[in-house]
């Protein structure tokens, strides 16, 4: 097995979660920023969760949740006779609930700061609510897409203990760098936990310095 | 023809709307009124940007909502064109597709619609229903006379054709944000009046503006209104742009409408509360008929004869709106022979108000009849009773020329319609 395997699980296992994690929260995000209910703070404080919660808590609930005595993994055993913890399928839904607020934030802060004004004029304009939705809301807010993105995608690749708790350690299925990287230390094996650590540091500093120079030409423009 | 119909009743917290209106599907009608009387809200409700508690409208034969029936239309499906007073611009769309967002959906849509079953099932217009303040019925009267344009409104107008007639040109390869905001509003203009709407809407659109930047609006506004003519109802706070502009006055406070009607007639009418303004002013149209270059005067002709203004670059046969402030009219009972005043003529009294009001105490309202046209003189009580002044009695105006407003919005030229 090649030692890029790890990294590869990383990826996969961030971009998955990022795009589940985009579907889900842009529209949690926008009822979120135009709700007046009073169930907005009981919501946010649910989804702001696993921000304090330490990792292994959060970990060790989801283990007994989709474990095969809890009623997701239970229910998820009926249905499809497989198991969901320590399989990749439990390592997305996992990153899903830790990273949630990463993305939730962003949105809602790029929605609650848009002016109701270029809705009422695309309305106007003949521009149904989808339409609106797409060519006005998402190009206004897309600082706020890029920043979830961003921060949805690196906090999953970073996450140790959740991933630990509920996926094992199971070498081309769910060892992701992150666990890779401290079982060679473990081995006292420096050198290829150096070459990893780097590569997820080089990795890491692109993207960033990618998504900061974006924001930095987009404010320019003034969007 | 249809006319642009409805009442709404929007209740917001501390502050209510409740309005009756009947507004002619031609011409430019002025909703006037301070800030905070409700204009504002009347033009959401029609535009559909508020839902009203209770509410019909109707614009031209379609029924664009009633609550009786719970029908809303929402917006987009709405002919309307919006204009807003900052003149947002999309800022991430180029100039040009800020002006085709609109004019591609609206084709689209309108393809789409052609199919028909859009309405809910009219019912027939209600003419007995809650009648307007009395004299609301003299706004139909417009309505009428020139009812032959009225074929051109739904006509379509193209994207070529706008960008050449305002000449936009330039300001299609310049970024949306470095645009000035006479630019941008000129864009949002053109912008709106490719939808092809059924009527325009706008919200105080040149209030942000310097004096050159709304002069370059205006012009943008008659250069459109020339190639179609979709009504206009025009919100403003601004006595000079009332004037200049109002073939309808809708006059507002505190969430109603308490006056409605023609400009000509409504801005003279004592009994009315805009009569008794400081600004207080009579408009009528006059045609140019010569320039005096040695003397730098444009002359025009009314109905009262020939008016002298300072010299306006303005084209012979072109007719123009002119206001007069009561407050810069005076009388004499004899024709003055030297006088300094250019602009004499003779008139009658119709009415004379002496009520007196806070601001003007001490004097009172006199409003004449040029053959026709009606002026309005305030003059001091005291000239008023050394005089002798009575209704029906003839008299001379005399009006400084300095004092007169030619409007920046130049009416239709008159050639092209002989």
């Amino acid at each position: 097995m090649s030692m890029l395997t790890p990294l590869w699980i990383s990826l996969r296992l961030a971009g998955t979660t990022t795009i589940i994690l985009l579907l889900i929260g842009t529209p949690l995000a926008w009822w979120l920023s135009r709700t007046r209910t009073c169930f907005k703070s009981l919501i946010e404080s649910i989804v702001a969760l696993p921000l304090v919660l330490p990792p292994t808590v959060l970990g060790f609930y989801l283990l007994i949740v989709l474990g095969s005595g809890g009623w997701i993994g239970h229910a998820w055993q009926q249905l499809t006779g497989s198991s969901l913890v320590f399989t990749f399928k439990g390592l997305v839904i996992g990153s899903v609930i830790y990273s949630f607020p990463f993305v939730i934030q962003p949105l809602q802060n790029a929605f609650e700061s848009m002016d109701q004004r270029p809705l009422e004029l695309a309305a106007t304009l003949r521009a149904s609510k989808w339409d609106r939705f797409l060519t006005v809301i998402l190009p206004l807010s897309r600082r706020g897409f890029l920043s979830a993105i961003v921060l949805g995608f690196t906090h999953t690749l970073g996450e140790f203990g959740v991933v630990l708790m509920i996926g094992g350690n199971i070498p081309g299925k769910t060892q992701v760098v992150s666990i890779s990287v401290f079982d060679y230390v473990e081995q006292l094996q420096y050198h290829q936990a150096n070459v990893l650590s780097f590569g997820l540091l080089v990795f890491s500093f692109v993207v960033l310095l990618t998504v900061f120079s974006a924001n930095r030409f987009y404010q320019k423009k003034g969007i | 023809m249809g006319k642009i119909t409805g009442h709404f009743q929007l209740q917001r917290k501390s502050f209510l709307l409740d309005v009756e209106f009947s507004i002619p599907d031609n011409g430019i009608t002025v909703v006037f009124g301070r800030s905070g009387a409700g204009k504002s809200s009347l033009l959401r409700c029609i535009a559909g940007l508020e839902k009203p508690q209770q509410g019909k409208l109707m614009v031209k034969e379609h029924c664009w909502q009633d609550a009786d029936a719970h029908y809303f239309r929402p917006v987009w499906k709405r002919a309307v064109g919006y204009v807003f007073q900052e003149g947002y611009l999309f800022p991430h769309l180029s100039v040009k597709q800020n002006l085709l967002y609109g004019y591609t959906r609206a084709r689209k849509n309108k393809r789409a619609l052609t199919g028909g079953g859009v309405d809910p099932v009219v019912k027939p217009r209600d003419d007995n229903a809650r009648t307007m303040p009395s004299r609301e019925q003299r706004m139909s009267s417009r309505g009428l006379t020139t009812g032959s344009r009225e074929s051109t409104n739904t006509s379509d107008i193209s994207y070529e054709e706008v960008v050449e007639y305002l000449s936009l040109e330039n300001l299609l390869k310049r970024e949306v944000t470095d645009l000035s905001g006479g630019e941008k509003q000129r864009i949002a203009i053109a912008r709106a009046f490719l939808t092809a709407p059924d009527v325009l809407l706008m919200d105080e659109p040149v209030s942000a503006l310097d004096e050159e930047s709304k002069q370059d609006v205006f012009t943008c506004l008659k250069r459109l209104r020339e190639k179609t003519s979709i009504p206009v109802i025009y919100v403003t706070h601004s006595w000079r742009e009332m004037l200049q502009l109002a073939d309808t006055i809708v006059f507002m406070q505190q969430g109603k409408i308490t006056a409605a009607g023609e400009a000509t007639t409504l801005l003279t009418q004592l009994d009315l509360p805009l009569s008794h303004s400081d600004q207080a002013s009579a408009v009528f149209d006059a045609t140019v008929t010569k320039h005096d270059q040695p003397f730098g005067l444009t002359h025009l002709s009314f109905s009262g004869g020939t008016i002298l203004v300072p010299f306006q670059d303005v084209a012979i046969k072109t007719r123009h709106r002119i206001s007069i402030r009561a407050r810069d009219v005076s009388i004499t009972l004899k024709k003055p022979e030297q006088t300094t005043i250019l602009n004499v003529f003779p008139a009658t009294i119709t009415e004379i108000d002496t009520t007196s009001r806070q601001s003007h105490h001490g004097q009172c309202l006199v409003k004449l009849d040029l053959h026709g046209t009606q002026l309005l003189a305030r003059i001091t009580r005291q000239s008023k009773e050394r005089l002798n002044l009575v209704p029906a009695m003839s008299v001379y105006v005399q009006v400084k020329s300095a004092a007169l407003r030619l409007s920046l919005y130049t009416k239709e030229v008159l050639s092209h319609e002989e």
